[in-house]
């Protein structure tokens, strides 16, 4: 693993007597909620590596948050914090830019893109908010010339990895919301004392401009920091998921959201990371969700005998037994396994659970059924 | 029988010949045509030519020779008369030029977008160069936006869009901006008074942003007929513009016909109901079944002429008769326009959304129930009536106000008259003011950054960034004034309202649905409790206005009466702008003024006669307003010629006769000017009637009144001179029971001295100017 680039020393004009340039270097083990099997894991090389857009580990790549001056994306709205992070020789060393006014704004940009410059970034949201913004500043800063835009979109060079995406596919359904904040609470564990609202950043760095000193951006500065951990910390969990050669060892939780994601990019892992998921479901509706994608998938991949178990499955406890599942076993039995008997049968046993339960729209349901049957009927008989 | 028998048949009968105030016709005239510039790109020349136009119009080509020289056209026809080739030809040929060459086409309306982008589509189909053309609007989907923004060429959108979402947002539209050669205005005459001042503001911030990504594009824009379309063109842009008002389109023979309803009762003035008089008229044409639009003046009078014209018509006509409005539905408004393009549907009752450019095809009649407020709507309206080849009628049935009545009864006035100019004040400071915010979002300002304004002149620009700044609105630093606020301030501004406040309406009839709003200043007067307020063409009751929560809940009501506040004001002129003394002694003025307004009573007025049918209090706080006003002092020594109260009510008269016939000379509603008076004015110590403009800060009227005096007296005096009426009526100075019993004569003798003083003999009369 190639150690990363040297950082610049960028220095706006009135760094030094205040913390325009604040710098630390965390332990490993004083970074919370690390997973550290996770920091040299390669999920490029794991179960999916269309979901990876970086090669190489965590500990090769960067981490970067910013603060601004409003959550729109408006053309005011000011970057006034840029947040970095990288490993360096088993430290996790964190940098933050902080605007001293401004009118400072082009040559501290240019500090800040020094910094960033050559190195893969992680970010959470930072697709749709941290990079586009930063790169709108460059441009109203620098002016819409000919020079390339240091934070642009599909530039040349290493990339970056927009977390938020996977994290709403892998804890989506768990946690409810995506947050940062919430996956930093439900998932890492992790609970923060007297932190600043991340809402509340745009009106301490206003109160700063007006007047009020430098040291109202302290807490917006240990926001930040904690932001950072976080998404470190974050990333060397989904780190050590992707990197997983074996579905069996995934949770199935994690199992569901990547198979669910598999299956829709068409990747062969697919079906196994759904089994598992089916497998290792831990409520009903886990199970039940599960189960319908894997058979799906399995019927996909024409692994007919499969696919009939799953939903046998699936139908084990009558009265819960989706509908579904009764026409889509019908439907292998008849048209690929060539048993129109045991189709026969299954569309019987449909009958009598949709009579019993009498659900809404079981009229409609029970006639689809009484044509199937007949046909099934017809067909038996022929054969005889 | 054909429409010209027919008229043959109406011009025979003594009857209706009786109450016909005029008779207009114009001669058939033969196409301009002009052969397709040899220069030009083959490839457009053929996708046209493919679509059926293989020559130009000579008004096409003057605007595509005028936007090759690099001007800024503003083109001046009637509709159908193939107005949107003008800005196509000279942007798709820059299109075709230039790969990074784009454009943005502003329309006042989502459905005049859409209109357009249709037809836009079919003639990029025919060109074949996969240019995208797309509209961009509150219903433009995420995933659709984003191609847009990265690749279309031609952008179509409507400015409270670009206000909002698109300026504010410019670092994602780069392409747009870097490419930018041209901004098409379509129906200039829309943007006037306050939507108008606010859209000059977005159009400076517009140039504003090109000019960051290096671009400085061409305007061409297209409007219907007004008076001033190059000044208003370049009062918006900031540009300079030509106007071309030549038309090359063929036209049909047509007949243009003022038709005044007979006296009911001489004494009082009430004459014929309007409406079942044009009615009448429309029943006469369809019956022959002449194609024809009848217009009203609100949706309930439109839906009365409805009703009353399919039950009089044999039911196989009935069925082809339809209404039209701006409650109807989309889906019902393409169907109901299709049909008339087809002909399948042959009448059409309409409110004024059909005066906009939504494509009907040309009618056969028009006929107007009412005056339709301005020469330049009434020329649209007449204009929806118009074909190529065959011949078109045009009906103007007045109704009872001054305005209507001075138009009837002095047609060659009407007809010898320019259309009334479009006013708008961008330098309004309260509208400026928002623009500033919100260009200061966009772009920080620099030190020494200029913001165009009227003229030529510039705004005091530095002396609002730094009133901003004292707020902490702006921060100055390092030579730039920097947004200095978490919010975004395009959301906090509406281009439809001068005021920062506003009061919402609410319709309580189903939840609680917001259906628009109204300034404060104008609250008290349309939205009092009882008060019946229009919107969307329908009829609402208030019922409970919140004054504190700005609020008003509302009902859906059908009545057959309007309702009309009195205020009680106190002006003070605060600055003079200008000011004449005039032979006589009389004096005219304009300027700043404060309003404190107080809304006292307001009445319900039948509409078909104007009747007072009921009236009520209205308890409501007293609200300052700073505006501007224009003012008309009498000599001291007039004030010792009538008792006070006498004086007063022909004050009132003749401040009401003013106002009634203002809209004759600029573009605006009746309510957008007020008038007050004072028998003895603190500021010119002189009785003296004051107009002033009901938008905070005014929108630009006044100063036109201020140069227009002259004629402003002369239209009213006219119109009680020649109003039949014994001692006022709704047609003049107003009833009797308002201005006293010799309201009407100390008027009329105000006036008749004024017009002696100011040079010009009262009973003078323009020249007959029928075509
Ligand atoms: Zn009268």
């Amino acid at each position: 693993m190639a150690p990363p680039p040297p950082k610049a020393a960028a220095s706006p004009a009135r760094a030094g007597s205040r913390p325009w340039l604040r710098s630390e270097r965390l332990p490993l083990e004083r970074v919370p909620a690390l997973e550290a099997a996770g920091l040299d894991a390669e999920p490029r090389r794991g179960l999916l590596p269309s979901l990876v857009p970086l090669e190489g580990s965590p500990r090769a790549w960067g981490y970067l948050d910013v603060e601004t001056t409003g959550l729109g994306r408006g053309a005011g709205t000011l970057v006034f914090l840029v947040g970095l992070a990288w490993w360096e020789e088993g430290e996790l060393v964190i940098r933050q830019h902080l605007l001293p006014d401004p009118a400072e704004e082009a040559a501290w940009l240019e500090g800040v893109a020094a910094d960033v410059a050559g190195q893969a970034w992680v970010t959470f949201n930072g697709d749709r908010f941290d990079l586009p913004l930063l790169a709108a500043r460059w441009l109203l800063s620098h002016g819409p010339g000919p020079g390339p835009n240091p934070f642009a979109a599909g530039r040349e060079g290493p990339g970056g990895w927009d977390l938020l995406p996977l994290a709403r596919l892998l804890w989506g359904r768990r946690v409810g919301r995506s947050s940062l904040a919430a996956l930093e609470e439900r998932v890492l564990g992790l609970r923060r004392d007297g932190d600043l609202p991340g809402s509340q950043a745009p009106a301490r760095y206003l109160a700063y401009l007006n007047g009020g000193g430098a040291d109202l951006l302290d807490d917006v500065a240990a926001h930040n920091r904690a932001d950072l951990i976080s998404l470190v910390a974050l990333t060397s969990r989904v780190a050590a998921l992707l990197a997983c050669a074996e579905p069996e060892a995934l949770p199935g939780w994690a199992a569901e959201g990547l198979g669910r994601r598999a299956r829709s990019t068409r990747e062969p892992a697919a079906a196994a990371l759904l089994a598992r998921a089916f497998r290792a479901a831990e409520r009903p509706g886990e199970r039940l969700r599960a189960g319908r994608l894997l058979a799906r998938e399995l019927e996909r991949r024409r692994r007919w005998e499969e696919a009939a178990a799953v939903w046998e499955e699936l139908l084990a406890v009558p009265a819960l037994a989706p509908f579904e599942a009764y026409v889509a076993l019908a439907k292998l039995y008849e048209h690929r396994l060539r048993r129109p008997e045991r189709a026969l049968e299954v569309v019987e046993r449909a009958r009598r659970v949709e009579a019993g339960r009498r659900l809404p729209g079981v009229e409609r349901r029970l006639e689809e059924l009484e044509r199937r049957r007949r046909r099934l009927e017809r067909r038996l008989g022929h054969q005889a | 029988m054909n429409l010209a028998q027919l008229l043959e048949e109406v011009d025979a009968d003594p009857a209706i010949r009786a109450s016909v105030t005029a008779w207009v016709r114009t001669p058939p005239r033969e196409a301009e045509w002009r052969d397709w510039p040899e220069e030009s790109p083959a490839g457009l020349r053929r996708a046209l030519e493919r679509r059926g136009v293989r020559r130009l119009y000579s008004h096409q080509l003057a605007a595509w020779e005028a936007a090759r020289q690099g001007r800024n056209p503003v083109v001046v026809t009637p509709t159908a008369s193939g107005k949107t080739l003008c800005y196509n030809l000279p942007v798709l040929e820059r299109l075709l030029a230039e790969p990074e060459a784009r454009a943005l086409y502003l329309f006042p309306t989502k459905a005049l977008a859409q209109d357009q982008r249709a037809e836009l589509s079919a003639l990029l189909e025919a060109l074949g160069e996969g240019f995208l053309a797309d509209t961009y609007d509150g219903d433009t989907p995420p995933e659709r936006r984003r191609a847009i923004r990265a690749a279309a060429r031609i952008v179509i959108t409507n400015p409270d869009m670009l206000h909002a979402a698109i300026l504010p947002h410019h670092t994602q539209w780069q392409k747009l901006f870097q490419g930018l050669r041209f901004v098409v205005i379509d129906e200039l005459h829309q943007y006037r008074g306050v939507f108008g001042s606010h859209v000059a503001g977005v159009l400076r911030r517009l140039e504003r942003i090109a000019r960051f990504y290096g671009s400085s594009p061409q305007v061409i824009a297209t409007s219907a007929t007004i008076g001033n379309p190059a000044e208003l063109a370049r009062r918006l842009t900031g540009r300079a513009a030509v106007a071309i008002r030549e038309n090359g389109a063929p036209q049909g023979e047509k007949h243009f016909l003022f038709y005044n309803p007979p006296l009911v009762d001489p004494s009082s003035g009430i004459r014929r109901s309007s409406l079942a008089e044009a009615e009448a008229w429309a029943a006469r044409f369809l019956r022959h079944a002449v194609p024809t639009i009848l217009f009203g003046r609100s949706r309930l009078s439109v839906e009365l002429m409805l009703s009353e014209l399919r039950r009089k018509l044999p039911p196989a006509l009935a069925s082809r008769v339809e209404g039209y409005r701006g409650g109807y539905l989309p889906g019902e408004r393409r169907r109901i326009e299709r049909g008339l393009r087809s002909g399948q549907i042959l009448g059409v009752a309409s409110t004024n959304a059909l005066e906009l450019g939504v494509d009907i095809g040309s009618l056969s009649a028009s006929v107007m129930a009412g005056y339709p407020g301005s020469v330049a709507s009434t020329w649209q309206e007449a204009g929806r009536a118009g074909r190529r080849q065959e011949p078109a009628v045009a009906v103007l049935v007045a109704g009872g106000a001054p305005l209507d009545q001075y138009v009837v009864t002095h047609p060659e006035y009407f007809l010898s008259k320019e259309p009334e100019e479009a006013r708008i004040n961008p330098e309004n400071l309260y509208i400026l003011m928002s623009h500033v915010q919100c260009a200061a979002f966009e772009l920080p300002f620099r030190d020494g950054e200029r913001w165009p304004g009227l003229e030529g002149e510039e705004v005091d620009l530095e002396a609002i960034l730094e009133f901003l700044a004292q707020e902490g609105v702006l921060r100055h630093t390092g030579g730039r004034w920097y947004w200095n606020a978490e919010s975004f301030p395009a959301n906090e501004i509406s281009l439809r309202s001068a005021a920062q406040e506003n009061v919402v309406i609410v319709d309580t009839s189903r939840g609680a649905r917001v259906i628009g709003e109204v300034d404060l200043f104008s609250a008290p007067l349309l939205v009092h409790e009882q008060a019946i307020y229009l919107h969307g063409g329908r009829q609402y009751e208030v019922t409970r206005l919140d004054f504190a929560e700005r609020k008003a809940y509302v009902r859906p009501v059908e009545v057959d009466y309007y309702t009309d506040a009195d205020l009680a004001v106190e002006l003070r002129v605060t600055e003079v702008e200008r000011q004449e003394v005039l032979p006589g002694g009389w004096q005219r003025a304009w300027g700043e003024v404060r309003v404190v307004s107080r809304a006292t009573i307001f009445k319900k007025i039948r509409f078909t006669t104007r009747e007072n049918v009921g009236w009520g209090q209205i308890h409501l706080p007293e609200l300052e307003m700073p505006s501007t006003a224009f003012w008309f002092s009498l000599p001291p020594e007039s004030g010792a010629l009538w008792p006070q109260a006498v004086l007063e009510g022909g004050l009132l008269g003749l401040g009401r006769l003013l106002a009634g016939v203002a809209p004759l000379y600029l573009l605006c509603d009746a309510h957008d000017l007020r008038s007050s008076i004072q028998a003895r004015s603190p500021f010119t110590g002189r009785p003296t009637v004051f107009l002033y403009e009901s938008y905070p800060g005014g929108v630009g009227l006044s100063e036109k009144l201020y140069s227009l005096h002259r004629e402003l007296l002369r239209a009213a005096f006219e119109l009680v001179e020649g109003c039949p009426c014994a001692n006022g009526c709704p047609g003049c100075v107003g009833p009797a029971s308002e201005v006293g019993p010799r309201g009407k004569e100390v008027a009329r003798a105000l006036l008749a001295a004024a017009l002696a003083g100011a040079g010009a003999e009262p009973g003078e009369v323009r020249p007959y100017g029928a075509s």
